[in-house]
């Protein structure tokens, strides 16, 4: 068993069990209930810059063999309660390939407690300095794919997409476009425009030319946005956005949908959140049943989400989101 | 919330009597919409012929009816209660099947009652099989192919079309109760004839059997305006071709990834809604271990034994949230009350791994066979909670003892499901097998069976506890439920009560039942009170039940974590039965300044310890039936000098297993080729023969000693005290032996200083008084007694053991109440039928009356017998018959049809009884075993000559009777009981 140890703000080091590559990493520690979908969340580009910690403690039990959100593991690194010894070698390799470390420490409801008290903390594994990830444009370390076909309806735009947002709007002629492409009134020829969720935060300096020409695509064309895409839309049309205590992760968030009346359960992922006011030209359509925090806007041609549709680990569009842009596209 | 505010006063069914495949959970869920409902101030109403359960407890706005469980018995309450509404999802089949017939019938309209919760339509799509496939092909849900069958040829013409090995499943009955798995057309004919017979609809339902596959369970809470979400999600361990009451089962999904995991999340949802449920209900999968093909097996429109699993495993409170939604409330609108801040609506979320592992009672029927398949056959079950799948095995293994038990191996025990499979899965690790090749004879995940050999060889330590909070520690929580784990936190309480663990056969719902009263009252008194408990059914281990809830293994090591965890003041071990009194010794010896309040530990030792208790008994000159312990290889010298009939038994016991009684020599052989193996020592007892048995529940204070009455047993002495009918108070007993019986136990309480609950057994023999034994401790009749005298003996217990002094008052009883025991027999179909020494009954019902025979034929009823049934079937041995003839005679005036057989037709004919004469079965057919089937049979009367062993004609007729819910009469007092009962029904007519 080889030995490695991770330093938290705010707690000390807690050593554990190293598995995966033998290399040191930084990021702000997150942590993530869901007992499905570990693959899946390691390779979501949402998770750029973090440090996941597990909190259910039997990551590993079904092996590797599971579709990725992206095409490699995102996560900084990775924090475990618990692998079960029969797959534990495997999960070692798949991290130890990607060159991404592991640690298995007992008590992982210490860290929770911790980051639930006092908010996201900074942390790093097999290294002393901690380092604030939020610094970087994480977007541009996040971002894998490009993908441009002839006479697409709709324009997809990367900001460390998850593939399952993809997978969702298989049945449409996309174009997969990374967000800096984004510009030059590009999205003019298509019906319609899905804005990705990406990691980091969306004030950041270098996202603010995506954002401005998403400003000038607004009302004009019909805009989906998930997660990041959610919160630049509504930064760039006048809102305020702030980082919240310790966020929303995990797959059983229930939000109401404020036309229905009624809730869905939906996977999160975000750091950040919308501050809503009345009187805002967009109308809040989506609020957190936890905390009442924004969940999703609606506007003239226009459907923000915070939450993800699409899943990954988690419900899949319990709300139905996506059929809702494609009936603003006029596609049913 | 309209509805809530038109709603006054609310009945809700019960469960009945505790039956494989309906157990104690169904008090759990019950009590949980009773809390609800008088939080809400609305006026209860209760149903439930099960005097054991919390449910039935008067208290400020509930009233409760003790009442056989059937429509006119229910009518006649409505009428004189008027409920505004009936909630019938709360007590397992057995309500939900009353509640359809209520409606059926017309009588919730003619009263004006509303159902609550999932309607009559969606309960009707959900049960009827036939519906239910049509709306899962509706919405696109895979089912299997399937065939409705009302007679053994219809089976055989579509099993060709389905092809072997085929599912039978008898329509509408209880866990399952006739079904089977047919590997060729012998088998079938045999199960499906059986399972028509069964099935109160006549019919069966074959299908294509898919043995092997994941079994996937999901429970889905959804409300009236269509939300809903998955509260817990089950992967049975076992794959499916094992019933899943009696499959391990692990929480959540662990070997699906995501797709599929929310494929079948997905699913489960989309079903809730097609059906139109409201509240919670369970929907069950299969999913092809190599694939992604699944099929919906079935969906539970109501609370079940997942549904309290699932509450237990996440915190999440499934019925009372249900019963919630039943008045009209919605999810996003009732707060969780485990994290006080959020709603209902989030889905739970967990940090440790939750193992279900069943309880079976091998030991109880060593003849019968344990094959498990879709016949559910475990009496009860525990939950284990873990950091670790593996800890949780390891609990789960503690907690059934089986992590002691040695078995001999034979690889066809890993392939055969059976309850001792776990022990041949190590055995053949140890023996070289790969985890690959037992995974594949088993069935199991390759990683389960690693998980489990890893439990048999690892040990976890434990300090302190971990949360269940429902959200994994997303939200702070304000109800302290806990589980041990390595590294965890700590927290203080005054008191800490054990549990009784799992429900077997003699450790059974009673003990719950003052478990939850003793923590009741010492939480009046003003002691904080912390509970151990390992049974998810239960009421002990509902989390507002205590101040503070440890849902840990009730063995040693972990109680004392606990011990250590919560540093209690005081330890009360009287009210979990035995199992917490058999730890006593070491608790008292590694916490000496732990305070047990009571009685002491000393004087448990002498009245356990057999040699201390017959100095005792000499010493206070009390009569005792003689014994003597044995080694193996004197055992017939022993058993000869203190002259046969002697009783048999382990030196060591719980509820008589192992236990006999011996007449001669051959008996003797015959019990040491079937128990030599297990047990070494033994304890062989003078056999009180004919003698009449009872019993004193008893509160004392070491000075004063309340005694509410005694207990009256209908059976003859030797068979087990449990299995016996009971009359409380006693009727027949003359006064100065009751009297007698009275002295002897406040002597016993004075000399011993006895302090709080006890329970003493008499024999009685030509007027003098034995005692057999004497636990200081709750006994399984405290229920029974409580609730004939409505004085709470649990709750005065737990008073006195805290100080208060019990008053020398002599009680006015006003109304007499009959036990009667209920047997597994139609689940274990090949276990001996005749009571002896050996407990065998899982539950009891209560009947209740101004006096005895009205109390009788409620009793008679509750148990499902058909008294007024036309025939009654004597056979009695030569010379018993002159003892019978008033008796026969009652019964015959009363306007009974009699079919006897021939030597006793002769008889009544002489002394001018007219009968039908009728064949004994090895005479031929059509016999006595035509009549039972065919007829209107009332009750049986089958008297044997006082030498008869295990005769075979009356094993199979008292079989027959089981399985038809015909009274089996064995004893001139039953006898004799049932006849005046029927003199009693027709004055009634008159």
């Amino acid at each position: 068993m080889e030995k490695g140890f991770i330093i938290i703000d705010g707690l000390g080091t807690i050593e554990g069990e190293l598995i995966g590559a033998d290399v040191s990493v930084f990021g702000e520690l997150v942590f993530t209930t869901s007992p499905s979908g570990y693959i899946k969340s390691l390779t979501d580009p949402s998770y750029k810059g973090q440090i996941l910690v597990f909190s259910f403690p039997y990551i590993g039990a079904y092996g590797t063999d599971e579709t990725g959100e992206s095409k490699k593991i995102m996560a900084n690194g990775a924090i475990f309660s618990h692998v079960p010894e029969y797959r534990k070698q495997e999960l070692s390799r798949f991290l130890k390939d990607q060159n991404v470390p592991g640690l298995i420490v007992e008590n992982t409801r210490k860290i929770v407690d911790h980051i639930r008290k006092n908010g996201n903390k900074l942390g790093a594994i097999g290294m002393t300095e901690l380092i604030d990830p939020y610094r970087s444009n994480l977007v541009d370390e996040a971002i894998w794919i490009s993908n441009k076909g002839r006479e697409a309806d709709v324009l997809v735009v990367d900001l460390g997409i998850k593939g399952n947002i993809l997978e969702f709007l298989s049945d449409l002629k996309l174009d997969v476009i990374p967000y800096k492409e984004f510009k030059n009134g590009i999205w003019e020829k298509y019906k319609g425009i899905v804005v990705s969720n990406g990691p980091g935060d969306p004030s950041h300096d270098a996202l603010r030319d995506f954002g401005i020409e998403l400003q000038g695509a607004m009302g004009k064309k019909p805009i989906l946005g998930i997660c990041l895409g959610h919160q630049l839309i509504s930064l760039y049309s006048g809102l305020e956005t702030y980082k919240m205590k310790f966020g929303h992760r995990s797959i059983n968030h229930p939000v109401l949908d404020l036309k229905t009346e009624r809730f869905g359960i939906t996977t999160h992922n975000h750091g950040f959140s919308v501050k809503f006011h009345e009187g805002h030209n967009l109308d809040l359509r989506f609020q957190s049943l936890n905390d009442g925090s924004v969940e999703g806007l609606e506007g003239y041609k226009l459907l923000t989400v915070q939450f993800h549709p699409e899943g990954g680990p988690g419900p899949r569009d319990e709300l139905g989101i996506f059929n809702e842009f494609r009936r603003l596209m006029g596609i049913e | 919330m309209s509805n809530n505010e038109e709603i006054r006063k609310v009945m809700i069914i019960g469960s009945g009597p505790i039956v494989i495949g309906q157990s104690a959970e169904f008090d759990y869920s019950g009590n949980q919409a009773i809390k609800v409902l008088l939080s809400l101030g609305k006026e209860v109403v209760v149903i439930n012929s099960n005097p054991a359960t919390i449910q039935t407890d008067p208290r400020p706005g509930l009233k409760p009816y003790m009442v056989p469980m059937n429509v006119d018995a229910i009518e006649e309450v409505i009428k004189r209660e008027k409920p505004d509404a009936i909630m019938g999802t709360f007590g397992g089949q057995t309500a939900l099947n009353l509640v359809t017939q209520l409606e059926e019938k017309g009588i919730l309209k003619k009263y004006n009652v509303r159902a609550l919760g999932t309607g009559p339509e969606a309960i009707k799509i959900a049960e009827d099989r036939l519906l239910f496939k049509e709306k899962m092909k509706e919405i696109g849900e895979p089912v299997l192919e399937s065939y409705y069958c009302s007679s053994v040829n219809d089976a055989i013409v579509h099993s060709k079309s389905l092809g072997f090995p085929i599912i039978v499943r008898p329509s509408f009955t209880l866990g399952g109760t006739g079904g089977g798995i047919a590997y060729d057309g012998d088998d079938l004919r045999k199960i499906v004839s059986r399972g028509i017979a069964l099935s109160p609809v006549k019919s069966v339902l074959i299908e294509k059997s898919i043995i092997g596959w994941k079994e996937l369970e999901v429970e889905v809470v959804r409300d009236s305006k269509g939300n809903k979400i998955a509260v817990c999600t089950m992967e049975n361990v076992d794959p499916m071709g094992v019933h899943t009451g009696d499959s391990i089962v692990v929480t959540p999904f662990l070997t699906l990834n995501d797709k599929l995991y929310q494929k079948i999340r997905q699913s489960a949802l989309k079903i809730a809604d097609a059906i139109g449920i409201v509240g919670g209900c369970n929907v069950q999968f299969a999913l092809d271990p190599n694939g992604e093909d699944y099929y919906v097996i079935e969906v539970n429109p109501r609370l079940s034994r997942s549904s309290a699993l699932a509450s237990k495993a996440t915190g999440y409170p499934i019925a009372r949230v249900s019963a919630l939604i039943a008045l009209g409330y919605t999810l996003d609108k009732i707060r969780n009350d485990v994290t006080g801040e959020s709603n209902a609506a989030r889905e739970p979320a967990i940090d440790y791994i939750v193992i279900k592992f069943p309880v079976w009672p091998i030991d109880k029927f060593p003849d019968a066979d344990f094959t498990l398949g879709t016949q559910m056959k475990s009496t009860g079950e525990v939950m284990s909670i873990g950091r670790t799948l593996k800890e949780a095995f390891r609990k789960a293994l503690k907690s059934t003892g089986l992590i002691n038990r040695k078995v001999e191996f034979n690889e066809s025990m890993l392939v055969k499901p059976n309850p001792l499979r776990v022990l041949h899965i190590y055995e053949a690790y140890k023996r070289g097998y790969s985890i690959q090749k037992i995974a594949k004879l088993t069935g199991w995940q390759e990683l389960m069976v690693d998980e489990l050999i890893r439990a048999f060889q690892e040990e976890y330590n434990v300090s302190g506890f971990g949360l269940v909070d429902t959200c994994a520690g997303e939200f702070e929580a304000i109800t302290p439920y806990y589980y041990s784990k390595n590294d965890g936190i700590t927290t203080n309480v005054d008191v800490l009560i054990i549990g009784g663990g799992p429900i077997t056969i003699g450790q059974g719902i009673e003990f719950d039942y003052s478990t939850v009263n003793a923590s009741k009252t010492l939480r009046k008194l003003g002691y904080r009170v912390a509970v151990v408990n390992d049974n998810p059914e239960t009421v002990s281990t509902d989390y507002d039940e205590s101040d503070v809830l440890v849902f840990d293994p009730v063995e040693y090591s972990y109680i004392k974590n606990a011990i250590l965890s919560l540093r209690p003041r005081y330890l009360v071990p009287w009210f979990g039965g035995q199992r917490p009194i058999n730890m006593l010794d070491k608790i008292s010896r590694d916490f000496p300044d732990l305070i047990i309040p009571g009685t002491s530990i000393e004087a448990v030792d002498m009245l356990e310890d057999r040699d201390k208790f017959a100095k005792l008994m000499n010493e206070m000159g009390i009569p005792y039936p003689q014994f003597q312990f044995s080694k193996l290889e004197d055992l017939e010298k022993v058993a000869i000098k203190i002259g046969y009939p002697v009783i048999v038994r382990p030196s060591y016991t719980i509820s008589g297993a192992h236990m006999a009684i011996i007449r001669n020599d051959e008996d003797l052989q015959e019990y040491v080729k079937n128990h030599g193996q297990l047990v070494k020592e033994f304890l062989v007892e003078k056999y009180l023969e004919d003698t009449i048995e009872a019993e004193i529940d008893a509160v004392s204070d070491g000075k004063e000693v309340f005694i509410p009455g005694i207990i009256e047993h209908v059976e003859e002495a030797g068979i087990h005290s449990g299995d016996s009918m009971s009359i409380f108070p006693s009727v027949n007993i003359p006064r100065f032996i009751q009297e007698t019986m009275k002295e002897y136990t406040k002597l016993i309480c004075r000399k011993l200083n006895i302090v709080g609950p006890l329970n003493i057994q008499f024999a009685i023999k030509n007027d003098t008084v034995h005692i057999i034994e004497i636990n200081p401790r709750s006994s399984r009749t405290f229920p029974f007694v409580s609730k004939v005298s409505d004085i709470n003996l649990a709750m005065l217990s737990a008073e006195v053991i805290m100080g208060r002094n019990v008053e020398n008052s002599r009680l006015k009883l006003e109304k007499v109440g009959v036990k009667i025991p209920i047997f597994p027999f139609d689940k274990i179909t090949d276990a001996d039928v005749v009571l002896g020494p050996e407990m065998k009954s899982t539950g009891e019902v209560i009947g209740l009356g101004r006096r005895l025979e009205e109390a009788l034929y409620q009793g008679y009823k509750a148990a499902g017998y058909n008294i007024e049934a036309e025939g009654v079937v004597v056979t009695i041995a030569k010379e018993k018959r002159h003892a019978f003839l008033g008796i026969i005679k009652m019964i015959y005036d009363s306007g009974k049809t009699l079919y006897a057989t021939d030597g006793t037709h002769e008889y009544l004919k002489k002394n001018g009884i007219p009968s039908i004469k009728i064949k004994k079965i090895r005479e031929g057919e059509p016999n006595i075993l035509d009549i039972l089937s065919n007829g209107q049979i009332s009750a049986v009367i089958n008297i044997l000559n006082s030498n008869y062993k295990s005769e075979k004609d009356g094993k199979i007729m008292r079989r027959t009777c089981y399985e038809k819910k015909i009274l089996y009469i064995g004893t001139r007092t039953q006898a004799s009981a049932y006849a005046d009962v029927l003199y009693y029904i027709r004055e009634l007519r008159m």
